[in-house]
């Protein structure tokens, strides 16, 4: 092409016209890549042993935050129901594995959710972790000390995310109670909390082998009653203060923002000792944190009118979070009268129902029908939810495993201290 | 087109260019991001996949049959699908300048189908929208825009139409060749 | 947010029913689905004034916990000056005095009264806090109604009447010209002690809260994505009547409610009317939304006292009023007049 150089010079300066436009294109792209979506859709996780606790999680999740692709459990009776579940709630089928490392050799998946019991935890979680998925696992995080640190190593080699299922965490109305109520220091200097799990009845489930020659010793359980009452026996399970306590305490440290420094606990199998159970069906411990806090925890199976609360008694007034569902403000001095915190779901509805005036023992806000109090199990949907949104858009956990290693190790440290009836060192 | 340059102030030019970008993004961008779906907000919540559906069905004015048809239509997906692209190639034309004509026309059928979708004549604040229009809407106004972008022909100002020679300039310099 | 003008065919003028409509103005290029979010409303309550005062917080303004609880302990307060039901608080005491001699009041309870006066004086009478005579007579305060005779309502209505009410404004005083006169703030009370804590809680830097006390009294303050969206529905109505979106402004409800009297067959209400001594007939409910809960509350009893003629008349000479009157003919359909910045009505 031959040109001249009047034509060269025109063709440059049109060229340099023609881009004048580029600069602010690419710094308004800049600017929307910095804030604007992140591109993915629903996060493809697999259940693994959706047993009862598993089945709530399952129920709760919201299809547009994951997709259940995979189950595995080694009860086939349970990835039945599961599959009842996802049925129930009209989304697609999920394929089954017995065991997890086939699930995640066979399948493609980003996440996982597990809720299998209590001594499997650290060996599945870091399985899963160092196949590099993202881990919602249940709580307790594992069976030993050793195990919560295996989980934390796993994810830290891994760079995967790591989330125990304490739902509080992820309860809207806890998220009030902390930072509206104890962080903005209405309770004043909080020496003391109690932490209460109170119910009447046998934890021993009832059921039947989903076959008569189901055999699940393979798997370390010698009869099909081991596997379905694995809470019950030291080998699998920490007791109360897996199940129950570590949830508690879970609060408590995040609410003090601090962990035990020691615990003293008694307790042992007074109400029900036949078939074999182990655990303790009455425990009682007292937590020590820094700076002269403490935290008392009861759990007994004989009486459940206290039924369960996190309770706080600061020097200007006391916070009781009962149930997961209500929280109690009472001011020191018993002057004024008690305030309530009721944490509501928006939906779709109005904020407010005005009529004419109501009297002061009916509802307040509500519409009749509409849930008063935030329902307990929203808080599970939020927890899946959240954990998804970590993966997929880096939004922070609200709990994370180095709280959930705080909460584990008090509590297997207060099961050895009802064994050894002492005081110990966390 | 030197003849505008000639007559239009630099501060003129540059606006003309300016409001050009600037509408060409918005065009990109709501297009870029129905195609980038499925997503999720910085928040943490999963954007619901886009389909032109509950804006079709929420359609009124004279032509709100045939909307309403075409969103129960299995039409819909290409529909959608359709719009995206074009938001995008509209918006693209507009910021770099090319067939900018091109690009201002196809602008404008669009923003008039959005406006006779939903034409303002409540003239009262509407749930989920800000502001009072009678008749005179956001779109409109954009579109009014659009017609001075066109009739300025302001891809010849700075835009890479410039590197695409005019037919006319072509045909004589083939003569010139000729001779 | 722009004024509602009250355009909706058959509402102008002389208040026609409410049209239904949900037709959406959409911005073309803005089609974008909202995300589905897991939001929650934290509210803070406390029983006061006899009902459930409440303020409601958005979920990612649960820091302002505090200054909720902050504005309940002032209601507390509020209600220990204003009751009838105690001995001591500044109300009781005009109560048993000002029929002797003047008494002295504060700055806050003068100007309440002083806005009773008012209030009173632009409703014709409809709204009259010295209607506890008649109250007594049919039995309402003991919440034993009882058909009166026709001399014990005149008897009553000697000791009733804002005219029989002195304020001085010089020494700050109040004193009843007549014996017998008794003042019950139940009608605005309520409202007015919104106010009160709406102006605390702008003040501590809370600019989104929804106040209630016991659905009666509602006041928004701010209010994101369209405001707060309030739904009207009177215990004795089957469906909601309206939905009220609100930012920035006031709504106050009466109604017949559930407390009435019933001789040879009629129903009587517990409202009263002040003008005729007999409790107001016809009104199903009044809703009043203004920038003021003491105003809303009080022009609420007003209008179910005086009915949709008051609502039309009162709103037609006052601005920055929207009234929502329901006849109580088992339609349900309620009838519309003026307008209020802040507050868009919506259809059913």
């Amino acid at each position: 092409m031959n040109l001249t150089p009047e034509q060269q010079e025109l063709g440059r300066r049109n060229f340099l016209k023609a881009l004048a436009g580029t600069p602010a294109l690419a710094a308004l792209a800049a600017g929307a890549a910095f804030k604007g979506p992140v591109k993915g859709g629903p996060v493809k996780v697999g259940f693994i042993a959706p047993g009862s606790q598993g089945r709530v999680l399952l129920e709760q999740t919201d299809p547009a935050y994951a997709q259940v692709v995979a189950f595995c459990d080694i009860n086939p009776a349970s990835l039945a129901k599961a599959d009842e579940i996802l049925a129930k709630k009209g989304q697609p089928p999920a394929r089954h594995y017995v065991e997890w490392k086939d699930m995640l050799e066979k399948e493609s998946l980003e996440a996982v959710v597990m809720a299998p019991p209590l001594w499997m935890h650290a060996d599945i979680a870091s399985g899963c972790l160092e196949a590099g998925k993202h881990v919602l696992c249940e709580k307790m995080m594992a069976w030993d000390e050793a195990g919560c640190q295996r989980m934390l190593e796993a994810k830290r080699k891994s760079g995967r995310l790591l989330e125990i299922g304490y739902q509080r965490n992820y309860n809207p109305m806890y998220q009030a109670a902390y930072e509206g109520i104890v962080r903005a220091g209405q309770l004043g200097d909080v020496y003391h909390a109690r932490i209460v799990w109170h119910r009447n009845g046998t934890w021993r489930r009832q059921g039947q082998p989903p076959s008569p020659d189901y055999d699940p010793s393979k798997w370390g359980y010698p009869d099909f009653d081991h596997l379905l009452n694995w809470r019950l026996f030291w080998k699998y399970s920490k007791g109360l203060y897996a199940e129950l306590a570590s949830h508690q305490v879970n609060i408590v440290n995040w609410f003090f923002g601090a962990e035990p420094q020691a615990v003293l606990s008694s307790g042992g199998v007074y109400r029900f000792p036949e078939g074999g159970r182990e655990v303790y069906d009455h425990v009682y411990t007292l937590f020590e944190y820094p700076h002269g806090r403490t935290a008392v925890f009861t759990s007994i199976e004989s009486n459940a009118y206290d039924h369960y609360y996190e309770a706080f008694y600061g020097t200007k007034a006391t916070l009781i979070l009962r149930g997961e569902t209500e929280a109690y403000l009472f001011d020191e001095g018993g002057a004024a009268r008690p305030t309530t915190v009721d944490v509501t779901p928006k939906g779709a509805g109005p904020a407010l129902e005005a009529s004419e005036s109501r009297s002061a023992e009916a509802a307040g806000a509500a519409r009749p029908g509409a849930p008063e109090r935030i329902e307990r199990v929203a808080a599970y949907r939020l927890e899946v939810s959240g954990f998804c949104a970590a993966v997929r858009t880096g939004k922070p956990l609200a709990g994370g495993p180095e709280r959930a290693v705080g909460s584990a190790k008090a509590c297997i440290r207060a099961n050895e201290a009802v064994e050894k009836k002492t005081r110990l060192t966390v | 087109m030197r003849d505008l340059e000639a007559v239009l102030s630099p501060a003129q030019q540059v606006s003309l260019v300016l409001l050009r970008t600037l509408i060409g993004w918005h065009f990109l961008y709501e297009g870029y991001f129905k195609l980038w779906r499925p997503a999720w907000s910085r928040a943490g919540a999963p954007l619901a996949a886009w389909s032109s559906s509950g804006y079709l069905h929420a359609a009124s004015g004279p032509f709100a049959g045939l909307f309403h048809r075409l969103a129960d239509s299995s039409w819909l997906g290409a529909v959608d699908q359709a719009v995206s692209v074009a938001l995008v190639v509209v918006g693209l034309g507009l910021i770099v300048g090319l067939f900018t004509e091109a690009a201002c026309i196809g602008a404008l059928a669009l923003l008039a189908l959005f406006y006779v979708s939903a034409i303002p004549s409540a003239g009262v604040p509407q749930p989920s929208a800000e502001g009072a229009y009678l008749f005179v809407n956001k779109n409109l106004i954009e579109a009014g825009a659009v017609v001075v972008l066109l009739v300025f022909g302001t891809g010849r100002l700075a835009g890479l139409d410039r590197l695409r020679r005019p037919p006319r300039a072509r045909a004589v310099r083939a003569e010139e060749a000729a001779s | 947010m722009s004024s509602f003008e009250q355009a909706l065919p058959g509402a102008k003028g002389a208040g026609g029913s409410l049209r239904r409509w949900s037709r959406r103005e959409l911005l073309a290029l803005e089609f974008t689905a909202r995300p589905a979010g897991d939001g929650h409303w934290i509210r803070v309550h406390r029983p006061a004034m006899a009902c459930r005062f409440e303020v409601t917080l958005s979920g990612e303004d649960r820091a302002q916990v505090p200054a909720a609880r902050e504005a309940l302990d002032e209601i507390d307060r509020i209600e220990s000056a204003l009751t009838v039901f105690r001995e001591t608080s500044d109300l009781a005491r005009v109560n048993r005095i000002a029929g002797q001699e003047a008494v002295g009041v504060d700055d806050a309870l003068l100007g309440l009264l002083r806005l009773c006066r008012e209030l009173h004086a632009r409703t014709a009478g409809a709204f009259d806090i010295t209607t506890t005579p008649l109250s007594r007579c049919w039995g309402f305060l003991r919440r034993e109604g009882r058909l009166p005779a026709a001399h014990e309502i005149a008897a009553a209505r000697a000791a009733v009447g804002m005219d029989g009410v002195e304020l001085d404004e010089e020494r700050r005083t109040v004193r009843f010209r007549r014996p017998g006169m008794e003042l019950n703030l139940g009608a605005i009370g309520k409202g007015y002690a919104l106010d009160r804590v709406g102006t605390l809680l702008r003040g501590r830097g809370v600019s989104h809260a929804l106040l209630s006390a016991g659905g009666s009294s509602v006041l928004a303050l701010g209010g994101r994505a369209g405001g707060w969206v309030v739904d009207l529905r009177p215990r004795r109505a089957r469906q909601r009547l309206a939905r009220l979106r609100l930012g920035d402004a006031a709504l106050g409800t009466s109604g017949a409610g559930e407390q009435f009297v019933e001789v040879g067959g009629t129903r009587y209400g517990h409202v009263l009317d002040p003008r005729s001594g007999w409790p107001a007939a016809g009104g199903l409910s009044a809703s009043v939304v203004t920038g003021e809960a003491a105003v809303a509350d009080a022009l609420s009893t007003a209008f179910l006292i005086g009915g949709a003629e008051l609502a039309r008349r009162y709103c037609s000479a006052h601005r920055g009023v929207l009234a929502i009157v329901t006849p109580d003919d088992g339609s349900e359909r309620p009838q519309v007049f003026g307008e209020c910045p802040g507050a868009v009505l919506e259809g059913v």
